[in-house]
């Protein structure tokens, strides 16, 4: 997989194996964390932790439905993104506008943070401390890490 | 006629007289150049300071990056969470 800027404008992922291309494909729907009380709890922390149970209640009523649209936005914008290349699925190119780096990065890392606390990996499995399973969880923990390098990568972008 | 009652504020009083902190909390998923990133942009802090507390959150577990009236702390906790970081609202000792 190589990652270019034709121009100031523009970023450009080509190359892009059949394996990486599914994993971009699944951005998304690894971002949504429905059906695991795990990944919400994550993505959607209270400001206390508990300590006051009715300033938590309060913030999830009043604060939380903002933040779950903050986040529909910044993942809707990737799906966009991701329209054509989902559509052909022999694709293996991907071109991306500069100004979406931001929602891109976001949903990353809002990704890595859902499929970490819905699969319960530890520090250790993180870190690659443990050898390295076979099977779906070691697929998983791979998808984590894909994420990462790209969001690094998009961040380095942002700061240049 | 009932006597009128008076009421007090609570909150707005704690509010003045309380500072609250702003505490941020280790998560091995978030990247150091996110979280640097996002003091950055959440509390205009230099690269440099920046960096300190992300290494403070990386190293101790938590760093208290903001102190004040409770109302601008849990604006700042929301703008937190809104990038995905683990923040919490704290009484100051």
């Amino acid at each position: 997989m190589k990652i270019h800027r034709p121009d100031a404008k523009t970023l450009v992922i080509e190359e892009i194996d059949s394996l990486l291309g599914e994993l971009l494909r699944q951005i998304p729907a690894s971002a949504d964390p429905s059906g695991s009380e795990a990944a919400t709890a994550r993505l959607f922390p209270t400001p206390t932790g508990g300590r006051e149970p009715k300033e938590d209640a309060e913030w999830r009523e009043l604060v939380e439905p903002e933040l779950r649209e903050l986040f529909l936005d910044a993942v809707g914008v990737v799906q966009e993104d991701l329209k054509k290349f989902v559509a052909a699925p022999e694709s293996r190119t991907l071109r991306l506008p500069m100004k979406h780096l931001e929602a891109w990065i976001h949903a990353l890392n809002q990704a890595r943070l859902a499929l970490t606390a819905r699969h319960g990996f530890t520090d250790r499995e993180l870190e690659r401390e443990v050898p390295m399973e076979e099977g779906e969880r070691a697929l998983v923990l791979f998808q984590v890490h894909f994420y990462g390098l790209l969001e690094e990568f998009f961040l380095r972008q942002l700061e240049e | 006629m009932p006597l009128p009652t008076v009421e007090t504020d609570t909150s707005t009083e704690e509010s003045l007289d309380v500072p609250w902190n702003v505490v941020v909390h280790n998560d091995p998923v978030n990247l150091m150049s996110y979280v640097t990133r996002i003091f950055q942009m959440v509390f205009g802090f230099s690269k440099q300071k920046a960096e300190i507390h992300m290494l403070e959150v990386h190293q101790k577990g938590r760093s208290i990056v903001w102190s004040g009236v409770r109302e601008r702390a849990e604006a700042y906790v929301q703008q937190l969470h809104g990038h995905l970081l683990l923040a919490t609202l704290e009484k100051s000792q």
